[in-house]
C-alpha cells in the first residue's frame, strides 16, 4: 500500500516537472511540413473502428512486454486511414501515455519497475528530446521536409540494424547457453567507473556512476526526438551499458514513455489536434493487449524479450529502407514513376504491420507453448500421484 | 472481495462491474461525440487539460476492466518476481 502511494505521488510530480519543460513536447516523431498541419477529424465506421482495435492491441501487447513498440505503426495505421498527419501524430501521443501508466503499474505488481532508474533516465532522455528537437530544425531549415525524413529514415535504419544485430546475436547466445541473464563485458566494466555520485539501482541491482546514466538517457530522448521509439535504444542501453536485466529495463522503460508521452500529449492538446475517439478505440485494444504483454514478461526468460526486441527492430529498419527512395526523388537524387514511389510506400506499410504482428505473434505463441508445458507437467503430477 | 470471485479465484463478478463502467463510459463518450470533438478540438489549457483527464479516466476504467478480464481469462504471472 505504501510503495502505491509512493509511486503515485512520484508520478505526479514528475508529470508536473515534464508539463513545465517547455519544447520537449514537440517530441512528435515524425517532422511535418506545413501542409501536413491540417486539423481535420475523418468520420469513423466499423471498419476503421476494427482496425484500430487490432494495431491498438497487438501495439499494447509489444508495449507490454518490451517496454516500447507499436508507435512506430499506429501513425501511418492512422494516416492510411485518410487521418491528417499531425492528428495521427498527436492521436498516437496521448494513446501512449496510459498504456505507458497502466502497463508500469502492471509489472510494478511484479516487482520488475525500477522506479529511481525510470525518472533519472528520464529526465535526462528529456534534454535529450531537446537535442533532438535542434538537430531536426537546422536539418528542416535546411533541406526542408523532404531532407528531414531522409534524416529520419536513415538513423531509423542505421542505428536499428546494428542494434537488432547486435541484440539477436546476444538473445541467441544466451538461448545456446541457456542462461536467463548474463551481464554484457561492456557493463563489468563500466561498474568499475567510480565518478560520485554513485546511484545503486535496488530493482535492477546495480551500483553505477550517475554519469553513465546520462549519455543512456539522452540517447533514448535523442531517438524519441527522431523516431518517436525511444525505447529502442533506451532498453538496449540500460540491459549493454548500465547491467541492468532486460525484464526490468524493459520495465523501468514504461516510466520514460509515461513522462514523454503525458508532455507530448499537453502540447498536442493545447492546439486542439487530438481525436480522443481515436484515442479511446486504440486504448480499447492496447490497454488489454499491455496486460497480455506483461504478464508474458513472466512466462519467458530473459533472453526472450532480447529476441523479440531484435526481431521487430530489424524487421521496421527493413520496412524504413523501402521508404529511402521516395525522399531521395523528393531531393532530386532519384528519379522514379508515382506508382513505384506508390508501392514503396505501401511495402514499407505493410512490413511495419508485419513487425507489429510478427512481435505479438511470437509473445504469444510463448505463453501459450509454456502455459501447455505446465498443464502437461501438471497432468504428469496428477497421473504419478493416482 | 469474496463475493466477487468465483471458487476457482477468477475476479469474474469485477470484470463484469467495471466492464459496465467502461461501456458506459464509451458510450457516453460517442453518444456526444459531436459536442465532444467540437470543444476538444477547440484547443487552450482548459480544453487540453480535459482531454488528458478524459485518456486517463478511460485508462483507469478500462484499465482496470482489462486488469479483471485478463485474470477471469486465466492469463496469471507464473510468480511475483516475474521469473
Amino acid at each position: 500500500m505504501k510503495n502505491k502511494k509512493n509511486l503515485l505521488v512520484i508520478l505526479l510530480l514528475v508529470a508536473l516537472v515534464v508539463l513545465a519543460i517547455p519544447g520537449v513536447s514537440e517530441a512528435t516523431g515524425e517532422m511535418l511540413s506545413e501542409k501536413d498541419s491540417v486539423k481535420d477529424f475523418i468520420s469513423l465506421n466499423t471498419n476503421s473502428v476494427f482496425f484500430l482495435f487490432i494495431l491498438g492491441f497487438l501495439a499494447g501487447v509489444l508495449s507490454g512486454f518490451i517496454g516500447s513498440g507499436g508507435a512506430f505503426v499506429l501513425t501511418p495505421g492512422m494516416m492510411a486511414l485518410g487521418v491528417p498527419a499531425a492528428v495521427a501524430v498527436a492521436t498516437n501521443m496521448c494513446h501512449k501515455f496510459p498504456k505507458a501508466l497502466v502497463g508500469a503499474y502492471k509489472r510494478f505488481k511484479y516487482g520488475q519497475v525500477d522506479i529511481k532508474l525510470g525518472l533519472i533516465n528520464g529526465i535526462s532522455a528529456c534534454v535529450g528530446v531537446q537535442i533532438g528537437i535542434q538537430i531536426q530544425k537546422i536539418i528542416m531549415e535546411k533541406w526542408g521536409a523532404a531532407g528531414s525524413n531522409l534524416y529520419v529514415s536513415l538513423v531509423f535504419v542505421s542505428v536499428l540494424t546494428v542494434l537488432g544485430i547486435y541484440v539477436l546475436s546476444d538473445a541467441r547466445k544466451s538461448m545456446r547457453s541457456g542462461e536467463g541473464n548474463s551481464v554484457s563485458s561492456l557493463a563489468e566494466r563500466i561498474k568499475k567507473i567510480n565518478i560520485p555520485p554513485m546511484i545503486y539501482f535496488k530493482t535492477a541491482n546495480v551500483r553505477i556512476s550517475f554519469w553513465v546514466t546520462v549519455p543512456v538517457g539522452l540517447a533514448t530522448g535523442l531517438l524519441a526526438a527522431t523516431i518517436a521509439v525511444g525505447g529502442f535504444v533506451g532498453v538496449p542501453g540500460m540491459v549493454y551499458v548500465m547491467g541492468v536485466p532486460a525484464i526490468v529495463a524493459s520495465a523501468s522503460e514504461l516510466i520514460i514513455a509515461f513522462t514523454m508521452g503525458l508532455s507530448g500529449s499537453f502540447t498536442w492538446a493545447l492546439s486542439g489536434f487530438i481525436d480522443i475517439r481515436m484515442v479511446v478505440i486504440i486504448m480499447a485494444g492496447s490497454l488489454i493487449g499491455v496486460q497480455i504483454g506483461a504478464v508474458g514478461t513472466t512466462y519467458v526468460k530473459d533472453y526472450m524479450i532480447k529476441y523479440v526486441m531484435s526481431s521487430v527492430m530489424l524487421i521496421v529498419a527493413v520496412s524504413r529502407s523501402f521508404a529511402i527512395p521516395p525522399y531521395l526523388q523528393d531531393l532530386g537524387f532519384m528519379h522514379m514513376t508515382e506508382s513505384t514511389v506508390n508501392l514503396l510506400k505501401n511495402v514499407s506499410f505493410v512490413l511495419l504491420c508485419l513487425a507489429l504482428a510478427a512481435g505479438g505473434l511470437i509473445i504469444l505463441g510463448s505463453m501459450f507453448k509454456k502455459r501447455r508445458e505446465i498443464k502437461a507437467a501438471e497432468q504428469a503430477q496428477v497421473m504419478q500421484h493416482s | 472481495m469474496a463475493s466477487n470471485t468465483n471458487k476457482n479465484g477468477k475476479p469474474i463478478g469485477k470484470a463484469i462491474i467495471w466492464g459496465i463502467l467502461t461501456i458506459a463510459a464509451y458510450f457516453t463518450l460517442f453518444y456526444n461525440e459531436k459536442t465532444v470533438m467540437d470543444h476538444f478540438s477547440q484547443g487552450g489549457g482548459i480544453y487540453a487539460a480535459a482531454v488528458l483527464i478524459t485518456s486517463l479516466c478511460f485508462s483507469l476504467v478500462h484499465g482496470s476492466f482489462a486488469n479483471y478480464l485478463v485474470d477471469s481469462l486465466g492469463i496469471k504471472p507464473l510468480n511475483k518476481e516475474g521469473h
